[in-house]
């Protein structure tokens, strides 16, 4: 007998759950279970829990926090355009995210004071967001969002990379190009302060919506006469993917194709509905961006491949493959 | 039940509405009819709260304009013309869908919610096909299930634009049926039909409408008069046919 959909939902939590400790137990730098964090509780306690609690605490906390986002605003992104090619990028928010840690990089002023990187790339997000909901005007069609968002990020790509044009020195440029890649690399407590309250007010944001993202399934006219407003809906998802996804790039750097995996994978799961899929679509981005992140911490020691590089390389064929399905099921 | 005086609608500046007036008693079927581009779906829009308006619509002597949006979607369903569910979910669970308006923000759907979502698939004879993705059904199996979604509801008014445009024949009496069943239980319909003869057999009254204009109001053999079928379709009727109200044929009933 095939597992139901809450079965195979448990055993995801399970892997969730399994990844997070595994990211707590496994270093940076090669397989090293056998000098791992066990024996050194053994040998140098005091040592082991300082880095347990101060280094891999905080980056896997981060990890997964950002990839729930991740894949929670990808599942609303994906029923509120009603498209399973959707990804929260496309309101902006990672692009514009980026832009804003760029320019603070850029300037220097995160060289001054380091909160000014994620601080940029939050705002960014946030004016970037803002941008696409006013180009794309309130009533807009669901073709018109998702021009104004390629407008918008690729406007931002274009001062990305005229920041790095400008550059004053290799120096800076190779800052730049790193933080761009993505990483959780060396991420603190306080970076997970500042990732908190923009993902969990983005999280209430998206609370509820389900049955309006349900209602969506019928087009926005007959939703409107199930009794509800497609254009609050709308934005009240762009604030809440501002929020939520702008505070995860801000900190982790520009993470792709998670947001567009999550909710596809988990989408069988809940019959295909919309409003179903939200939170399971954030379980699944957590389990994605953690076994990332562990990717990337098995690496041989002195590889330091990037997070962004491996999100993109696994999420890269897979939309492929989400194309080809979707061409074959159009014919 | 649902009274329409004055309306008028515009669509990107032009008039395609004027002065439209008409009330429907509870029980009745009334059927819109008219040449393309006539405004019975603009007209039907307007009902359902999609269109701008000028004019007065009440529902019960209510102003509709005043009614809020929830207590709206519960009274009124609105099946629009040739719509379609975006994801392939099963067809319970696209019926389910018009059950939305009658549930409180946290209340799941009970056992009274299935009956009524059990009974409208026997109705539309989607039984068999409940666990079904949407994507996997034939157009007049989409056509249904959509039905099913807006009586599901069960919505004292029931606006459809086009319903049985998709179906054969047999399907096409099977939910002219349904429509003329949710009258007799009280409610009422208005639906937009193409085919006069099927409008005919099936409506208490009809409302001929053309180039935003009310030509007749009233039963059906009165509205398809020979004058009116000339003047505003262009059409006579065959001598030998048994006249508008002929449909010709019916369907077989079986157990």
């Amino acid at each position: 007998m095939r597992p139901s959909g809450g079965a195979w939902l448990a055993i995801l939590g399970g892997l969730t759950l399994g990844l997070f400790v595994a990211g707590l137990a496994v270093s940076s730098g090669a397989w090293s279970w056998q000098e791992g964090i066990w024996r050194r509780i053994a040998t140098d306690p005091e040592l082991a829990w300082l880095i347990l609690g101060e280094v891999r605490l905080p980056r896997t906390l981060i990890v997964a926090f950002a990839g729930a986002s991740l894949g929670l605003c990808g599942a609303a992104m994906q029923g509120l355009l009603r498209n399973p090619l959707a990804s929260p990028e496309l309101v902006g928010s990672a692009n514009g995210a980026a832009l804003g840690a760029v320019t603070a990089l850029y300037f220097g002023f995160a060289a001054a004071w380091p909160p000014a990187l994620p601080a940029g790339g939050f705002l960014g997000a946030l004016a970037a967001t803002a941008a696409v909901y006013l180009l794309a005007g309130r009533a807009a069609g669901v073709a018109t969002v998702i021009l104004a968002g390629v407008a918008i990020n690729s406007f931002a790509a274009a001062l990305i990379a005229l920041l790095l044009n400008l550059a004053p020195s290799p120096y800076a440029v190779q800052e730049i190009l790193l933080w761009l890649l993505g990483s959780a690399a060396n991420r603190s407590f306080q970076d997970l302060w500042f990732l908190l309250p923009g993902t969990l007010l983005g999280w209430l944001l998206l609370v509820g919506c389900g049955r309006r993202l349900d209602a969506l399934t019928l087009g926005e006219e007959t939703a409107q006469t199930l009794g509800m407003d497609p254009h609050g809906l709308r934005l009240r998802l762009f604030v809440a993917i501002a929020l939520a996804v702008g505070s995860a790039v801000a900190v982790i750097g520009a993470v792709g194709f998670v947001g567009l995996v999550a909710p596809h994978l988990m989408r069988p799961l809940v019959a295909y509905r919309p409003g179903a899929l939200l939170w399971p679509s954030a379980l699944a981005g957590a389990a994605l961006l953690l076994a990332a992140d562990l990717t990337v911490r098995l690496m041989p020691a002195g590889t330091d491949l990037k997070l962004g590089v491996v999100t993109a390389l696994v999420g890269g064929p897979f939309f492929l493959y989400l194309i080809l399905r979707t061409r074959e099921r159009a014919l | 039940m649902i009274t329409a005086s004055r309306i008028s609608a515009r669509l990107g500046g032009r008039l395609v509405l004027s002065g439209a007036g008409f009330s429907a008693r509870r029980g009745e079927l009334l059927g819109l009819v008219g040449p393309n581009g006539a405004g019975k779906s603009t007209l039907l829009r307007v009902i359902a709260g999609l269109q701008a308006y000028s004019g007065e619509l009440t529902l019960h002597g209510r102003p509709l304009a005043a009614m809020p949006a929830a207590e709206r979607a519960r009274r009124i369903a609105y099946l629009e013309q040739g719509g379609h569910s975006h994801w392939p979910i099963p067809v319970a669970r696209l019926a389910a869908l018009g059950r939305l308006p009658h549930l409180a923000p946290w209340q799941e759907s009970g056992p009274e919610d299935a009956a009524i979502i059990a009974r409208v698939l026997a109705a539309t004879d989607l039984t068999g096909l409940a666990e079904r993705p949407f994507d996997t059904l034939s157009g007049g199996e989409k056509a249904r299930a959509l039905i099913a979604r807006a009586l599901a509801g069960e919505p004292e008014l029931l606006l459809a634009d086009e319903p049985v445009a998709a179906l054969d024949p047999a399907h096409q009496l099977q939910i002219m049926e349904l429509f003329r069943a949710h009258c007799a239980n009280g409610g009422s319909a208005l639906t937009v039909l193409h085919d006069l003869r099927l409008a005919a057999r099936f409506c208490h009254r009809l409302l001929l409408l053309d180039q935003g204009r009310m030509r007749a109001l009233g039963p059906p053999e009165q509205v398809l008069s020979a004058e009116n079928l000339a003047r505003v379709y262009g059409l006579r009727l065959h001598a030998e046919t048994g006249g508008p109200l002929d449909l010709g044929w019916e369907r077989i009933q079986t157990g």
